[in-house]
């Protein structure tokens, strides 16, 4: 609540006159002060009554379109506020945009003085930059009278809502026709017809008539077809790996894997055989949708994991089939020359490898993998932290013959990550910028 | 208010009419008169007029002390009145508040020979409605800002 400059003023001649009444024991100067001091509290009091008032009138109703967005996209938002305004009073109303939403057009004030009851709709546009989940700040009301001012801050509940939904933008891009997502013409002749010519012969009964060439039947006077390129793709399998709350890791490192996925997921539920998910965090599955076509339930299962927690956890877990192959070498260093130390772990090798078993995890991605033929496996993760699942992952699908192609952000990129993941099983690391 | 400061003036005038305080009275209203017209021409604004017009009050409360809270009323009002206040919640009622406890404070000073008591007692009260001021209004913020409330529209 703050005073107008007239009621300090009035403040102000009140304080002189009381320090002149008490240097001078002067009555009538003691009575002034008085008076106008209680003329300020009067008024004072008065004010905040109507600012109650006002108060407990208001109610807002604000729309915002669309309400699930990509980041930057702009968002138009109407909000219509309703209040009751006493005599004497005038209202500057205010809108509050989501946190790290720019206004881009439209005001997002606006006043009133006549008493009465008000519909004020204020009509703006705002750019969401940052991502998540994006509430309204609220709306503010400044109330004015000739002696005060006061701010009500409505914040919560019904002033706050809708609620935007913002992705990061997908900064990765799958490829052209590369086999993994999306599909590429061949020269054999396929059940699914492709978009390239691959040659042309002559009409043969049966044969579609949208198929005919006219211009070359105009050229040679006989009917000629088309005869299309074959289509041939992969029934992708996208695997995102989400960051363990517990452990920090870099919100543009999430944000960049969880807009690429989003990015991949809308592509690859048009293909003909819709797009499998799986969501992980580590070495634990939190989601698997198999074949899913619908692009919100896609989204759907990767926004709801947005602090997903690591209940099982592998550093540098190793795979039977990789202890065997060093044991093997151990023991022929062991055998080949007098290295006591090889010879030692080699036995210690020898005696856990029969007690191996496999994680829950790999078995899950087994079951992932082998559940159609032709699969292509994408991966995105943020690399953060142990790697040890990406291996398990990779190493299955090199077993089973998959292509497996894994991103990670351009920020945790190192030689030796590149190294370690290519030696996993990936035949391609793609970095997302 | 640009009536209420002549008619004040003529009145604190005719009451001390054959007193010392006579030529002094004149000359209080009639240099704060001009000042303020001067002051009114130019920025208009209620408050000046009414600080202008408080040294006439002073003087008249040498003539009689209730003489002084009825002239005090009287701009009281009006610079009510122009300040844009209508209507009896806002005028009459905070006029007659206003009138009977200056009419107190008026009779509380003028019974005592010294203002100290009187100033400690007028601080103490100002304290006090200060707090209770900035008390509710710390209380509505509050509620608006999604504290306990009762304002309709809200989960």
């Amino acid at each position: 609540m703050r005073p107008s400059r007239r009621t300090a003023v009035l403040v102000l001649a009140a304080a002189v006159s009381l320090l002149f009444a008490w240097s001078l024991d002067s009555a009538p100067a003691l009575f002034l002060a008085g008076s106008i001091l209680g003329l300020v509290a009067l008024r004072a009091f008065l004010f905040l009554h109507a600012a109650g008032t006002v108060a407990s009138s208001v109610r807002v109703a604000r729309r915002a379109t669309p309400f699930i967005i990509r980041q930057g996209s702009p968002v138009t938002v109407t909000c219509t506020v309703h209040f009751l305004l006493p005599p004497g009073l005038r209202a500057d109303v205010s809108d509050v945009p989501p946190p790290g939403a720019p206004l881009t057009k439209g005001s997002v004030t606006a006043g009133n003085t006549l008493p009465g009851s008000h519909d004020i709709t204020l009509a703006y546009g705002i750019s969401c930059i940052s991502c998540g989940r994006l509430s309204f700040g609220g709306v503010d009301i400044v109330l004015h009278d000739p002696f005060f001012s006061l701010l009500l801050p409505f914040r919560g509940g019904n002033f706050s809502v809708p609620t935007l939904l913002v992705d990061p933008v997908g900064r990765f891009r799958a490829g052209d026709g590369s086999g993994i997502v999306g599909e590429k013409d061949t020269e054999a002749r396929r059940l699914l017809r492709g978009y390239g010519i691959r040659s042309f012969r002559g009409y043969m009964p049966g044969d579609d008539p949208r198929t005919i060439d006219w211009k070359l039947t105009a050229k040679h006077g006989k009917l000629f077809v088309r005869e299309y390129a074959g289509m041939t793709g992969k029934s992708p399998l996208l695997v995102v790996d989400l960051p363990d709350s517990a452990m920090p890791c870099p919100v543009p490192l999430r944000d960049a894997v969880l807009g690429s996925a989003l990015d991949a997921a809308r592509e690859m539920c048009r293909m003909p055989r819709g797009c499998s998910l799986m969501v992980i965090c580590g070495p634990n599955l939190l989601s698997f949708l198999p074949n899913e076509r619908s692009s919100a339930r896609l989204e759907r299962a990767l926004r709801e994991y947005s602090s997903p927690q690591q209940v099982s956890r592998c550093y540098r877990a190793l795979d039977p089939a990789v202890a065997e192959v060093f044991r093997q070498r151990l023991g022929e260093s062991g055998v080949s020359g007098n290295d006591d130390f090889s010879r030692k772990l080699a036995e210690v090798y020898s005696a856990f490898i029969p007690a191996m078993e496999p994680l829950p995890f790999e078995v899950q991605c087994a079951r992932a993998l082998a559940r159609q033929g032709d699969t292509a496996l994408h991966v995105l993760s943020t690399g953060w932290g142990d790697t040890s699942h990406l291996a398990i992952l990779g190493l299955q699908a090199r077993r089973r013959g998959v292509d497996a192609r894994i991103g990670i952000p351009d920020s945790v990129v190192s030689p030796d990550l590149l190294r370690r993941l290519k030696g996993c099983g990936y035949s391609v690391v793609r970095v997302m910028a | 208010m640009l009536a209420a400061v002549p008619a004040v003036w003529l009145a604190s005038v005719i009451a001390l009419f054959g007193t010392p305080l006579f030529p002094l009275a004149l000359a209080a209203g009639v240099l704060p008169a001009v000042s303020g017209l001067v002051v009114f021409s130019f920025f208009p604004d209620e408050a000046a007029l009414f600080l202008f017009g408080q040294p006439v009050v002073f003087l008249s409360w040498y003539a009689s002390p209730l003489l002084a809270t009825a002239l005090e009323s009287v701009f009281i009002v009006a610079f009510l009145v122009s300040a844009g206040d209508t209507g009896v919640r806002r005028v009459v009622v905070p006029a007659i508040v206003l009138v009977s406890v200056s009419g107190f404070f008026a009779l509380f000073i003028s019974g005592h020979r010294h203002v100290l008591l009187p100033l400690v007692l007028l601080l103490s009260v100002c304290m006090i409605a200060m707090l209770a001021i900035l008390g509710t209004a710390s209380h509505l913020i509050h509620r608006v800002a999604g504290g306990l409330h009762e304002a309709p529209g809200r989960k």
